[in-house]
């Protein structure tokens, strides 16, 4: 039942294709760069994300680890911002959670049906996309820091002035 | 569409939405819904009841999410499926009237959302090991749908990828090789093997796909999500086609066979006859043939390979 061998050949082939495909044309507008940590290791990625204009992000640039599985890309990888963000969609140890990088089984929040799941076709790229918009617009619906969603739904703007605030200290200015 | 679909002139409705605009006929939309969700007179059928009906779906459904359960079984007798079904007479007498009609033996897919898509390659590929001289028109049917599938802009490298592992198979059937030519185990190991199975079922997928997004026109009406709100076909697909373990509705059923030009005939194991009648689904395509079709077994949620025995 299991081919873990060639898996992991084909896995990361689709890493390398991917890999090459970033390298080549670059994120629209430069949002993000993403790729392996090592030449050791193609399993194991660093993506640096631009926070996107008009929203509390826009002076910060994020790191975020991403860890493929062995039978990439047949299930998702995750995705965990280090150090981890003040965002109703990130969980308050820096995983990330977005129904993109589920499957249609897999609910941890109960997204709605509807929602986006991954499949072999969606790719690093897609992914880190949808993250950024996600980073702009949160999805109250299906939370990961309850305490941030909270502050998000009653008081907004203090919840702005914290994610401004996190950013200048990691910036250390 | 409604051309690919010989039984009924109403439009193929998705199987599992009883909140569908178009179900209209309740009579000819309980055969097609397989008795999921239009209840019309549930309780009248052979004495059998709701909780009845309720307590089946739920063996199903535990069945179906037992990790244990193997991708897919080696065939087994009818007579197995016959005794789990006692305690529902309207359904041990369409099992019953299913052996008589020579369909002696079901090969079990796991519950995992792509049972529909396992079943119907494996059966694809257990008749060409049965007719070695279709193997050609399958392979051109194939390329030419990785064609379709490149000009709706599907990277080529991932399209080859996941159709390598169904290509080797098909290939390795009319081998003059003995020692690698595919053999029903081989078949059946190949599909065991999780990766090389779920990569044949994601190519199902994206031809799937590709097969509604090129011909949008006939699909746009039955594309939907599941309150009934209507969708672009990209979204439908990318939402309710592409991820694995999105189950497939009738829209997904006649785009894949219509894609891989196949005939098949679907039994519907539904409870819903008082004598044991069953009613087969019948999808044909336009360059089909005359070729045996394959027959699948539909129960409320789940699809089967069934081998008819003479």
């Amino acid at each position: 039942m299991n081919s873990k061998g060639s898996s992991s050949a084909t896995a990361l082939r689709r890493l390398m294709t991917e890999y090459k495909q970033l390298t080549s044309g670059g994120s629209p507008d430069d949002m993000f760069t993403a790729g392996p940590i090592s030449e050791s290791d193609f399993f194991t990625w660093e993506a640096f994300i631009r926070g996107p204009r008009d929203t509390p992000f826009e002076d910060g640039i994020f790191v975020a680890k991403l860890t493929f599985p062995q039978d990439y890309p047949l299930s998702p990888f995750k995705m965990r911002f280090d150090p981890p963000l003040f965002h109703p969609n990130i969980y308050p140890d820096g995983n990330v959670c977005i129904s993109i990088l589920h499957t249609p089984g897999d609910d941890p929040t109960m997204y709605e049906q509807a929602s986006e799941r991954w499949s072999p076709v969606q790719s690093v790229e897609k992914v880190i996309l949808s993250v950024i918009s996600m980073l702009a617009e949160p999805n109250l619906e299906s939370g990961a820091n309850i305490d941030c969603c909270k502050l998000y739904r009653e008081d907004k703007a203090e919840y702005e002035r914290l994610v401004r605030e996190s950013i200048r200290q990691q910036l250390g200015v | 569409m409604n051309d690919e679909v010989s039984r009924s002139s109403k439009p193929p409705t998705r199987l599992r939405n009883a909140a569908l605009p178009e179900v209209e006929e309740a009579q000819s939309s309980s055969v097609l819904l397989g008795g999921v969700s239009t209840s019309d007179g549930i309780d009248t059928y052979d004495g059998a009841h709701r909780s009845q009906f309720y307590e089946l779906g739920q063996k199903l459904l535990e069945e179906s999410m037992d990790p244990d359960q193997l991708l897919i079984a080696p065939a087994t007798s009818m007579h197995e499926l016959r005794g789990e079904y006692t305690g529902a007479p309207s359904f041990v007498a369409q099992i019953d009237s299913l052996m008589n009609q020579g369909y002696t033996q079901i090969v079990r897919t796991k519950g995992d959302g792509n049972c529909f898509y396992r079943a119907l390659a494996y059966a694809h590929l257990s008749s060409l090991i049965d007719s070695p001289n279709l193997v050609f028109s399958a392979k051109a049917v194939i390329e030419s749908g990785s064609r379709m599938m490149e000009y709706n802009y599907m990277d080529a490298d991932i399209i080859s990828t996941f159709c390598e592992p169904l290509m080797e198979l098909v290939d390795a059937i009319g081998s003059s090789d003995p020692s690698k030519r595919l053999t029903r185990d081989r078949l059946l190991s190949a599909f065991l093997d999780q990766e090389t199975s779920n990569y044949i079922i994601t190519y199902l997928r994206l031809l799937t796909t590709a097969q509604i997004q090129s011909a949008s026109d006939d699909y746009a009406g039955f594309l939907f999500n599941d309150s009934g709100d209507q969708m672009l076909p990209g979204e439908f697909c990318r939402q309710y086609v592409d991820p694995l373990g999105r189950e497939a509705d009738h829209v997904q059923v006649a785009a894949l066979c219509r894609a891989l030009k196949l005939h098949v005939k679907i039994a519907y194991l539904d409870g819903h006859s008082r004598d044991g009648q069953v009613h087969f689904q019948e999808i044909t395509s336009p360059g089909d043939g005359k070729i045996k079709p394959l027959i699948l077994l539909y129960r409320p949620g789940h699809y089967d390979v069934l081998i008819k025995t003479n």
